[in-house]
């Protein structure tokens, strides 16, 4: 192993440490082969005095000192390349925003860096360098679910080239779409909307649908799943490289949450669309409680202002709107909240929940409305009620955010993916959305997929855990504590015994399992425990 | 001459982005803090901890994201637990389990990793050495 | 399998006080499933121990092994080196294993670090519970496949007591009335009429008295040759 070390003085801005010193100290060290400084290694001159000192002293680990600025890494790791290094054989030691820009007292910072130093080159010394590699992977897609997201989503794909599946389990596509009577701000009803798409879709060569199917069970990881499908009790197998789920969510009428039942007079949003696609009459007065359970989303505000305008211009009925709370942010939410004041509908707001009474046909509710410091008693032919929001039953264990729907709460990293690496959320499942939100959300979701199989190869994270067989008691408690499910137990023809198995494209190096193995047979290829042990060992002496 | 106290800060990845903030912004710390990097709090390990304290460390820091915004789902809540078993450890062998301890902030929060770094200073400068 | 838990530091610190050198021994079978005794306990507990003495200036030379299995006299032997350069033995294995070692190194000193607790499996992360007790004579075939013997506090077998509360037990409350387990099983077995068949006073003699009991395999057996 033959290390070079460089001292980069980042253009005069570390300024109180004692460069004279610390490299009086890295020359003390024996194993170093090379040691060099300058004003700026990241500028032409200095990058070219790396590249000739990796080739004329044939480094293999470089040290860095200066800072560790994500962007700089990627120079000097380009550089590394270019000589024909890994990589990761590159170590950056930041004395300057981890040093000498914090603490004032030169004494104290050299001494500070001093040990940086001899941290970053034990760290080198410890480093172990991994093939890259590239894994193929089935670049074919399943889409679950034929609503108007997984019809979006299966599009996208199909126009950027790759083969999808497409399975909804009833009869036919369509999905939540198709029980709307009319979409905000779209001329088209949602019937011909739909006719469109799946005109689209049937015409697409690479688009299978497979209606009343549902996925039994889902195997494999990211690049290569293995499917079952029940189509009418017919067993499909697939093979895919990722899968998207747009499942959709169910709505409800909670009776628990209201204290009453629906009734002719009480009626939930969705009925009330059906009422319009029928051609019902509507009656003379309406009103709509929104908020009632303190579950609403602004997704029923828009049920409601949509509906609640197209009532007053076509019927002329008294409309009336009570709410806890307006939700209308987005544009043009906020727009049709405006328009619906103009054109009459009457708002109340309330605090304390409405008292609900029944008289033959009508529905009495009596509000106290805070701004107008009044008790207020409406009679209405009709009242419209929500239904709240809930997951789909299947796929549970792809993991619930606290609204209980798909995964919302992973968004640091991945926003649109599942704790399953391969297997994505679109559409309702995940977030509730209006029609135009689902279709951005399934396209920015395809082109997810896309960029992630589009090369037929996935190159394998350098950070990531790996099993010690031998050493492996099959404890379980890796597999259950992988935030990814990327761990699995596997026979290994080689050493004849089972062991943890890490999929290598699921993984994503946090290093959970590897600190929780009780035989200390799973390691972090880049943090591996003996490395850190030392590493902060030489920080903590001179 | 007054007691420098030798303590180390295991820091999630995307927390050291909050420390190299500070450093950025020129906000002082004391020179006492050194920074050991992890992937995320979840890979701390109980050996880590001890070994640290066993290789002359004062006081030792473990941070991670918010809970709720650990970038493994659940990696902070794993090292607050890590954190918690082995300040029992600690008492047992009689060792101020004040030495230890676990904090929590996101990555655009470098005051924070400041009041952070100069709070467990003083409070381990207090302590006085581990030994 | 078998589930243990490590001692408290103090009372292993007594133990191996007199000592300079000490071995600690892990076993790679159920204490390090259970977290108590495999490589990574093994690392936590001599470096407890190091700082421990560190803190009373005085200072015990730990060396770290772990065999694969500590009731086996073959993985045992393997460390025979090991055991010639030190003064004592701190073992991390259940009490078979610390027996093991006794029987394979006779003259040095053997120690439990851990406690040995149940045969049991774990219930959730980080949660292991008794499910058998080695009673010597089965009965799980007429309670439902639930011991009563080993999950019952008061060990009914023709439970369950007056105290039993929503399915709780009355001694703790956190506890698993195991008689109403053994209903609700059998119910879903359409099998509640067994309930009604009394399971007589057991043999006890077959149980935990009257000297370690042995299981011998004649067919496997060749004593002396013959």
């Amino acid at each position: 192993m033959k290390k070079g070390v460089f001292i980069c003085k980042c253009g005069g801005s570390i300024n109180n440490i004692d460069f004279q010193a610390i490299s009086n100290y890295i020359h003390s060290f024996n194993q170093i082969d090379c040691i060099k400084e300058s004003q700026a290694f990241c500028l032409p001159e200095g990058k070219d005095l790396i590249k000739g000192e990796i080739i004329d002293s044939t480094l293999d680990r470089v040290i860095i000192i200066g800072c560790s600025l994500e962007e700089k890494r990627k120079i000097f790791e380009g550089i590394l390349k270019e000589c024909g290094l890994s990589p990761q054989a590159l170590t950056m030691v930041n004395i300057r925003e981890r040093c000498a820009w914090v603490h004032q007292d030169k004494r104290r910072a050299t001494e500070k860096a001093k040990r940086l130093i001899k941290a970053g080159i034990s760290h080198s010394s410890l480093l172990k360098i991994f093939e890259e590699e590239d894994i193929s992977v089935n670049k074919n897609v399943l889409v679950v679910g034929g609503g108007i997201a997984g019809i979006e989503a299966s599009l996208e794909l199909s126009r950027l080239g790759c083969k999808v599946t497409l399975v909804e389990k009833e009869p036919e596509l369509g999905g939540k779409v198709k029980r709307l009577a009319n979409i905000y701000e779209m001329k088209l009803k949602p019937g011909e909307f739909l006719s469109k798409k799946i005109k689209l879709i049937k015409e697409s060569e690479n688009i299978k649908v497979l209606t009343s199917t549902e996925p039994i069970k889902i195997e494999g990881n990211l690049g290569n799943f293995t499917v079952k499908l029940n189509k009418l009790s017919e067993e499909i197998t697939i093979k895919v490289g990722a899968i998207i789920l747009s499942v959709g969510c169910q709505a409800k009428f909670m009776r628990k949450d209201y204290g009453f039942d629906l009734s002719r007079s009480v009626i939930t949003h969705l009925q009330l669309e059906k009422l319009f696609i029928n051609g019902e009459e509507i009656p003379q007065t309406i009103c709509f409680l929104l908020d009632f359970a303190n579950k609403s989303s602004r997704i029923s505000f828009l049920s409601a202002l949509k509906n609640a305008l197209l009532i007053k211009e076509k019927v002329a009925s008294e409309v009336f709107i009570l709410y806890r709370q307006m939700q209308v942010s987005g544009y043009h939410l906020e727009k049709l909240y405006g328009e619906a004041r103009e054109k009459g509908i009457i708002f109340f707001k309330y605090e304390d929940s409405p008292e609900i009474s029944f008289e033959h046909s009508l529905v009495n509710i009596s509000v106290f409305d805070p701004l107008l410091k009044k008790r207020v008693g409406i009679s209405s032919h009709l009242l419209v009620v929500e239904e709240e929001i809930m997951p789909m039953s299947e796929f549970k264990e792809l993991g619930l955010d606290s609204k209980g729907l798909y995964q919302e709460e992973n968004i640091w990293l991945y926003p649109a993916e599942s704790n399953r690496r391969g297997i994505f959320f679109a559409g309702e499942c995940r977030e509730q959305e209006d029609v135009f939100e689902a279709l951005t959300d399934a396209r920015a979701v395809a082109g997810k997929v896309y960029n992630l199989l589009r090369r037929g190869k996935i190159t394998v994270n350098l950070n990531r855990a790996v099993v010690e067989v031998e050493k492996c008691a099959l404890c379980l408690n890796c597999i259950r504590s992988c935030p990814y499910e990327a761990i699995g137990k596997e026979f290994y023809k080689d050493e004849d015994r089972y062991a943890a198995k890490v999929d290598k494209l699921s993984c994503q190096g946090c290093g959970i399992c590897s600190s929780i193995c009780p035989a200390g047979a799973i390691q972090l290829t880049q943090y591996e425990n003996e490395q850190i042990i030392t590493e902060c060992a030489s920080l903590l002496t001179d | 001459m007054e007691f420098e106290p030798e303590i180390v800060i295991f820091c999630c990845q995307y927390c050291t982005e909050a420390a190299d903030t500070a450093g950025a912004s020129h906000l002082g710390y004391p020179a006492n803090i050194k920074l050991m990097e992890l992937p995320c709090s979840g890979k701390i390990s109980i050996i880590y901890l001890l070994k640290a304290f066993e290789e002359g460390a004062d006081g030792v820091c473990v941070i991670g994201c918010e809970e709720g915004a650990c970038h493994f789902l659940r990696g902070n809540l794993r090292a607050k637990k890590v954190v918690e078993y082995t300040q029992k450890i600690l008492e047992e062998i009689g060792i101020n389990k004040e030495r230890l301890k676990m904090f929590n902030l996101s990555s655009l929060e470098s005051q924070k990793f400041v009041q952070i770094s100069k709070e467990i200073t003083e409070k381990i400068r207090e302590l006085g050495p581990i030994f | 399998m078998i589930i243990a838990e490590r001692k408290p530091i103090k009372e292993i610190e007594k133990m191996i006080m007199p000592y300079k050198k000490v071995l600690i021994v892990g076993c790679n079978t159920c204490v390090t499933i259970c977290m108590a005794g495999g490589e990574k306990e093994v690392d936590i507990l001599a470096s407890s121990l190091n700082l421990l003495f560190k803190s009373k200036h005085k200072e015990i030379e730990f060396i770290k092994r772990v065999v694969e299995r500590q009731c086996e006299k073959e993985f045992v032997e393997e460390l025979k080196e090991d055991i010639a350069s030190v003064e004592a033995v701190l073992s991390l294995g259940c009490g078979v294993g610390v027996q093991k070692i006794v029987e394979v190194f006779p003259h040095i000193p053997v120690y439990p670090g851990l406690n040995t607790k149940s045969i049991g499996a774990p219930e959730e992360e980080g949660v292991w519970k008794e499910k058998c007790v080695a009673c010597g004579d089965c009965i799980l075939d007429k309670t439902g496949g639930i011991c009563p013997i080993a999950r019952c506090s008061k060990k009914l077998l023709n439970g369950p007591c007056g105290g039993s509360q929503d399915g709780k037990c009355e001694i703790d409350k956190n506890l698993d009335c195991a008689w109403q387990l053994i209903y609700d099983r059998l119910k879903l077995l359409g099998k509640l009429d067994q309930l009604e068949e009394i399971i007589p006073v057991r043999d006890w003699s077959k149980a935990n008295d009257g000297g370690p009991r042995e299981v011998i395999r004649e067919d496997v057996r060749l004593k002396n040759g013959k």
